[in-house]
């Protein structure tokens, strides 16, 4: 398997508090890896080491398959576009300017990368516009084009969509969407889940510095796992039934609502007809899929607030 | 290298360094000529030469401030971690900086004395001596204050902000002040660009401090903060 990004036993100690603790990361071609965690979680540190922006206490990262080292980190920088917590830029610059700035520093000839990149995440209009007046949402779009400008094989944003609307979110999320179609791996770290959970082929969970679980959307899925809800005339007499029916049921009684949570939905037809036939009225009957937000909640015990 | 030069000149544009190198260039002006036009008895060169510590002090603030801010200007809008992540070392790019540093200090000591000069013999005719002595004096000034511009670096760094850096080098220049006209006044780095141009030009208050010493303390005030500037922004990159 061929990994973008593969860090092993990554380590990074700020005094003696480990702010990322052995952090095994692997990140495979194409993927869009959500990388999430909530604030304080070592997120942005990880993307600085992995940038080689800080260096790490311990462990060792390795990009594109090769051991990052002084040596030859710049040629792997060329080929990664980044944004790195808040997109800063020369304020006293326009859009453009900030853009053909950074295209110099890139290496790159080609004038025209930087209309491309305008155009991509719809800023042509403001190109001319000098940053300080651009919104929040304004500058995180600049943040993406300035990210694409030199075309990079390897996408790492850290927190992409803080401060845009929710159109401005979906539009991004699309975008990103349509740059892995083109074969790019993206690595973005969120801790808004709801965003995440909608555009990521693997996900990578992150707290307290350790990296608590590493798999594809379709796993945590399985693992989120869902329940039935149904709403019922008489709820405790329902739960004992189906308690009855399904061995070890994990069932709860809410006003009206009988919630039992299962790992398949074959027994629902069941249930029904067992509630019928015992004259409990069942006024309504839904599956409910688990979000990513709950199983986080779940697997950080409860402290994660995201 | 050169690619990195443009582009530093590039983000000069909208500055207030476009309002502050004029008003630098206009400063010394307007003062030797209000006190030609006050005491015409003293000839404009003995004016120039009594007014050379001044002329001096704005020079200096206008590298100080000139220096912090394009130090400083990437940390302010959080500009660092997107240097650091092109594939230019941040010591290039530091290294540019000094650089335009010491291009805009030499073209205004050019222009400040360039200036001089041009009045001077509008009023009293072209003077070989005197052309000679202005141009070397321009040319002494930028080589002087130059020497400082690695040190100004350091502390813009190591305080990331440009009023805190600007303010701590003023200061610092304002309370060593009176010691420009003492005779171990050269053991702080910052007042011998003041000291030796104003000896040059032959202020009689700045004659007791030799050259030789003076320059030993630039060369190795411009060495060592060379060194922990380069230092510093390889850390801080």
């Amino acid at each position: 398997m061929s990994y973008i990004i593969q860090t092993k036993e990554l380590s990074k100690l700020f005094k003696k508090t480990a702010a990322v603790d052995k952090l095994n990361l692997n990140v495979t071609k194409g993927d869009i890896y959500g990388f999430i965690g909530q604030n304080g979680s070592g997120k942005t540190t990880t993307i600085r080491m992995l940038l080689n922006l800080i260096k790490p206490s311990g462990g060792t990262v390795e990009l594109f398959s090769e051991t990052v080292s002084g040596g030859n980190i710049y040629r792997h920088l060329k080929k990664i576009g980044a944004i790195i917590e808040t997109p800063g830029f020369y304020l006293n610059l326009s859009g453009e300017e900030n853009l053909d700035i950074h295209r110099i520093m890139m290496d790159i000839p080609d004038r025209s990368s930087v209309d491309r990149a305008l155009k991509l995440v719809g800023l042509s209009d403001q190109k001319g516009k000098k940053t300080q007046q651009y919104s929040l949402g304004m500058k995180q779009r600049l943040g993406i084009a300035r990210a694409l400008l030199h075309d990079p094989e390897l996408l790492i944003l850290d927190e992409p969509t803080n401060g845009l609307d929710p159109q401005g979110i979906v539009e991004i999320r699309d975008m990103l969407v349509n740059i892995s179609k083109q074969g790019k791996t993206i690595l973005i770290s969120s801790h808004i889940l709801s965003e995440i959970e909608k555009m990521v082929s693997r996900i990578g969970i992150l707290h307290n510095g350790k990296l608590l679980e590493e798999s594809s959307r379709e796993d945590f899925r399985k693992k989120c796992g869902q329940s039935i809800q149904y709403r019922v005339s008489e709820p405790d007499k329902a739960a004992e039934l189906i308690k009855k029916l399904v061995n070890g049921a994990d069932i709860s009684v809410n006003e009206d609502l009988v919630t039992l949570r299962i790992t398949e939905s074959d027994n629902n037809g069941k249930i029904i007809k067992l509630l019928v036939e015992n004259d409990i009225e069942v006024k309504e009957s839904k599956v409910i899929q688990a979000s990513l937000e709950d199983y986080f909640i779940k697997l950080t015990g409860g402290s994660g607030h995201v | 290298m050169y690619k990195l030069l443009t582009l530093e000149f590039r983000k000069l544009k909208g500055t207030f360094l476009n309002i502050l190198i004029p008003v630098t260039f206009l400063a010394p002006l307007i003062l030797v000529l209000i006190q030609y036009a006050s005491d015409q008895k003293t000839s404009l060169s003995d004016i120039i030469t009594n007014s050379s510590v001044f002329i001096q002090m704005i020079s200096l603030a206008c590298v100080v401030i000139s220096g912090c801010y394009i130090t400083t200007r990437e940390y302010k809008s959080n500009m660092m971690p997107y240097l650091a992540i092109t594939p230019n070392s941040m010591a290039r790019i530091l290294f540019c900086k000094f650089i335009l540093l010491f291009l805009e200090t030499f073209l205004l000591q050019l222009a400040i004395f360039g200036a001089l000069l041009c009045v001077n013999t509008v009023l009293n005719g072209f003077d070989g001596i005197i052309a000679f002595r202005f141009l070397t004096t321009g040319l002494l000034s930028t080589l002087f204050l130059s020497c400082l511009i690695p040190a100004i670096a350091f502390i813009a760094l190591w305080r990331q902000s440009f009023a805190g850096s600007s303010i701590i080098f003023l200061v610092f220049f304002m309370f060593t002040y009176p010691f420009t006209f003492m005779s171990y006044g050269y053991i702080f780095p910052q007042l011998v660009p003041v000291i030796l141009v104003s000896k040059f030009l032959g202020n009689g208050r700045c004659a007791q401090i030799s050259y030789k010493s003076g320059i030993v303390v630039l060369s190795v005030t411009f060495a060592v903060f060379l060194y922990l500037s380069i230092r510093s922004v390889k850390k801080k990159g």
